[in-house]
């Protein structure tokens, strides 16, 4: 009996040597996670997350683990290092379709076309649920590989709900010399999205190459006033999606929910902790309006004029000083930063709050000012396709100040898009009578003045 | 006592057989992970040193924060008989230029302020009256944009100073000027490429008088970065080139017909969305008496997540007549951003420079100044100059110290991680004599 239960003992504890063994060889020989040389590039916060995700991954060996890691590198540029993670990840779970998908985003990056578009391929094979992305990426692929024959073929696997996948094969077709082809797909698209320049532009190419210049000239005046674009560079697109969800992104993230009622006097000392820890000119602006809202207008002050120090005048940072220099009662340097970002953009509501600082400070110009508020406003609507509103604007402009040419020419150019050539001719005129050498204003006048 | 012994025995036997996998399960989250992975990916480009010695330098003040210098060039300004060097600096919206004092070191002297992020300067006598005015094109925001905040700035040299005229403005993002006669009527006309970022021309100003320009438009196309003017098919005037590299990347040529008439002609187009065209110059390479173009593909401004790519480099467009270029690509320098032509070795032949913004500055030793010997049949060997600083958009080539030997000169724009081995304006001194 007891012989008996010594062999069998004998034989378990044999079988679990092996079993063990192999347990305790694989859990050895499974790899390091690759660390960046210079890891230490990206601000601690981040290191520290990088630290503390490494080690997750060396010590659970999860594939969720080394997709987290392959993520976090991929975000900051380590995509070699990115590349060995999500191939662990993919090689320890194939079956997840996530893991194949975030390794092919990454080989994009590293313009490892092809064996992106293989991983991709495989996200696809297990039904990753951005199928039209993936294919989207694959065609990316392909063209960087000059196999345009095969990306246009990738292309019309896409759903015709996909406004990047749709446009870039009609694109694919216009500049492969089918016009004619690729029009039907950019009428149905620009049918459905109205106000995608994109589109508009792609097709007055298509007009241009059919021969039909009136159609194409059309088209690039109508793409010139519509707002809305494509984004087209999807795998940086997802990249994105990531950000806030590692190292110092992610306090900055975090920072925003401390934004209740109870912990909104946190934030900004959170803010100003991860400023010093590595300085980010957005996290400053953020900063700044927030002293601005908590009545600390004298801090703001000082983040803004940090902020400029370090990044440079912007016309949107002026303005905010400015507004930081009017709540502690300077307003002349008020109206000194909001001239100065007139210099670099003219907006309306700049202009207009210039105006009323020229009128406190009872310096001339405040008339030239509310006109100039006028034009900008005037040149926005224009912009987006409101031509009503950019005829009144301009004309409101021109009642304070009918010496400015740029506001006649954009009377002009809304009064003709409006059909209402009869009011457009005088201020083409009136441009051309300010600015001779007015060459869009002489040459829309020409076509007016040309018989049909 | 045997008894015992085996009863001992089974029973030491099953405490193994139970702790043998407890210890185990115990122990095995603890073990260190011994494996490594197949080799790691390397994208960067690094070629072999230089056998030409260069000696770098930096000009001006070190910077404190990561420079954005937008555009470097050669030339003498105040036609002393010596070079200077004239930068746009994007971050402080300034042009500044470079003197070279008696002990080597430079002189730095801000010419135009408040330029609103210049792209480019170009230096010519626009009034005729013997003196370099300049021309800046003022992109009004170095991130995308497409409201009309670009402007064409004139500095026009007064004897003393530069007197500031706005030649053109309500126009979105300008990224290039040149100067040249292209109605024939012996002034000075101008090539603008109103880059924009999703909506953008090309146009070309008619000089009607002192800073009377009227526009005309060339070609409705975003992101035009260079319009550089020659004489393409030798009938003795100039023609216009436009390097277009937003939504589609092409490089369009404008043949003058005279009396301000010209005939557009696309001569390349590339499919590939992501090419990133970041440059172009006209040069007669192969020295065969007409003008080529070559052409720096690399750009990877529009991803926040940038790596040198397989299709970046530098191409020459050889000029085969009748209008035909043929393409040959000289290099894969990841992300190749600008060329410039000159004899470096002084072997008679044109070699080339080329500077790289985004090669895989993660590591130390990639190339971001590399030079392309020339073996006289426009077959290149391509040398590595220099790693640092990183992140150069702009090259020039001339001799800064008057012995005779092309120098070169590169600007850095340090707008992308990693921010380490800044450099605004460099310049690498070539010391070939004392090779």
């Amino acid at each position: 009996m007891t012989k008996r239960a010594t062999t069998l003992l004998k034989i378990v504890l044999a079988i679990e040597f092996i079993g063990l063994g192999a347990v305790i060889s694989s859990r050895l020989l499974r790899p390091q996670p690759p660390w960046p040389r210079v890891a230490e590039l990206v601000d601690t916060a981040t290191a520290d997350d990088f630290v503390q995700l490494r080690e997750q991954a060396a010590s659970t060996d999860q594939p969720g683990a080394w997709l987290a890691l392959g993520q976090a590198y991929s975000v900051h540029g380590f995509f070699p290092e990115a590349d060995l993670c999500l191939g662990r990840a993919a090689a320890l779970d194939p079956g997840t379709p996530d893991h194949w998908f975030w390794w092919g985003v990454t080989l994009n990056r590293l313009g490892l076309t092809r064996g992106s578009s293989e991983k991709l391929q495989m996200a696809i094979d297990r039904e990753h649920p951005e199928t039209d992305e993936c294919r989207y990426i694959i065609a990316r692929n392909q063209l960087r590989e000059d196999r345009s024959d095969e990306a246009e073929a990738t292309l019309r696997k896409i759903g015709h709900n996909h406004l990047p996948g749709r446009y870039l094969l009609a694109y694919l077709m216009v500049h492969t010399n089918r016009a004619a082809q690729a029009l039907p797909i950019i009428e149905q698209l620009a049918d459905k999205y109205r106000d995608v320049h994109r589109l508009v532009q792609l097709r007055a190419r298509a007009w241009e190459q059919l021969g039909k210049s009136k159609e194409a000239r059309a088209d690039r005046e109508l793409a010139d006033r519509l707002p809305e674009t494509i984004g087209t560079d999807l795998a940086a697109e997802w990249l994105g999606t990531l950000v806030p969800q590692f190292g110092l992104d992610r306090q900055i993230a975090n920072a925003n929910p401390l934004g209740t009622p109870r912990g909104f006097e946190r934030v900004p000392q959170r803010l100003r902790e991860i400023l010093e820890i590595s300085y980010r000119p957005r996290v400053a602006r953020i900063l700044a309006s927030l002293d601005m809202a908590l009545g600390r207008p004298q801090a703001a002050v000082a983040v803004l004029e940090e902020l400029i120090g370090r990044n440079g005048e912007k016309s949107e940072t002026l303005e905010e000083l400015a507004r930081a220099y009017q709540a502690v009662d300077r307003p002349d340097l008020a109206l000194r930063s909001r001239q100065r970002s007139l210099l670099y953009r003219v907006d309306a509501d700049v202009c207009r709050r210039a105006a009323e600082l020229l009128q406190k400070l009872d310096k001339p110009g405040e008339a030239a000012m509310r006109s100039l508020a006028d034009y900008a406003n005037g040149l926005a609507a224009y912009r987006n396709n409101r031509l009503d509103i950019a005829v009144s604007s301009l004309q409101k402009a021109i009642e304070a100040n009918a010496d400015h040419a740029p506001t006649w020419f954009y009377l002009g150019e809304s009064l003709r898009h409006l059909d209402r050539a009869k009011e457009a001719r005088p201020a083409y005129r009136r441009c051309l009578e300010l600015r001779p050498h007015h060459g869009a204003a002489a040459d829309a006048l020409r076509r007016l003045d040309k018989p049909r | 006592m045997s008894s015992i012994a085996s009863h001992r025995r089974v029973l030491l036997l099953g405490i193994l057989v139970v702790a043998l996998p407890i210890v185990t399960w115990l122990a095995t989250p603890r073990l260190p992970a011994l494996g490594s992975f197949r080799d790691q990916f390397s994208g960067g480009s690094i070629f072999p040193a230089s056998q030409l010695p260069f000696d770098r330098q930096s000009i001006g003040t070190s910077p404190e924060l990561p420079p954005w210098i937008s555009h470097v060039q050669i030339v003498d300004l105040d036609q002393d008989g010596e070079a200077d060097i004239l930068a746009c600096d994007a971050l402080s919206h300034r042009l500044l230029w470079y003197r070279r004092n008696a002990d080597g070191t430079w002189k730095e002297t801000p010419l135009g302020t408040d330029l609103a992020t210049p792209a480019h300067a170009t230096v010519v006598d626009l009034d005729a009256d013997n003196d370099l005015d300049i021309l800046v094109a003022v992109l009004g925001n170095a991130f995308p944009d497409d409201s009309h905040v670009g402007r064409v700035v004139l500095l026009e040299n007064n004897g003393t100073g530069y007197d500031r005229h706005v030649l053109l403005e309500g126009t979105r993002r300008i990224a290039d000027i040149q100067a040249g006669d292209l109605d024939g009527d012996g002034d000075l006309d101008l090539t603008v490429a109103e880059f924009g970022y999703a909506r953008g021309r090309v146009l070309w100003l008619e000089n009607q008088g002192p800073r009377q320009f009227r526009e005309h438009e060339l070609l409705y196309a975003p992101g035009t970065i260079n319009v550089p003017m020659a004489d393409f098919d030798g009938d003795g005037d100039l023609d216009i080139a436009a390097n277009v590299t937003q939504d589609d990347e092409e490089l369009w040529l404008f043949e003058n017909l005279g009396k301000g008439q010209f005939h557009r002609r696309l001569i390349h187009k590339w499919l590939n969305f992501d090419v990133g065209g970041s440059g172009m110059i006209p040069s007669d390479l192969d020295g065969d008496g007409d003008f080529d173009l070559l052409v720096t593909v690399g750009d990877n401004l529009e991803y926040a997540y940038t790596f040198p790519q397989p299709y970046h480099g530098c191409f020459w467009f050889e000029n085969i007549g009748e209008w035909n270029f043929k393409r040959h690509r000289l290099s894969n320098l990841g992300g190749t951003h600008a060329v410039a032509v000159a004899d470096l070795d002084g072997d008679g032949d044109n070699d080339l420079v080329l500077a790289s913004m985004f090669n895989e500055w993660y590591r130390d030793d990639t190339a971001s100044l590399a030079w392309l010997e020339n073996d006289g049949k426009q077959g290149f060997r391509k040398w590595q100059i220099d790693s640092k600083p990183t992140h150069l958009v702009t090259v020039a080539v001339g001799d800064i110290n008057g012995d005779g030997h092309p120098d070169i000169v590169a600007g850095g724009w340090h707008v992308i991680p990693p921010y380490r081995r800044l450099g605004a304006v460099t310049a690498w001194t070539n010391k070939n004599g004392q090779r």
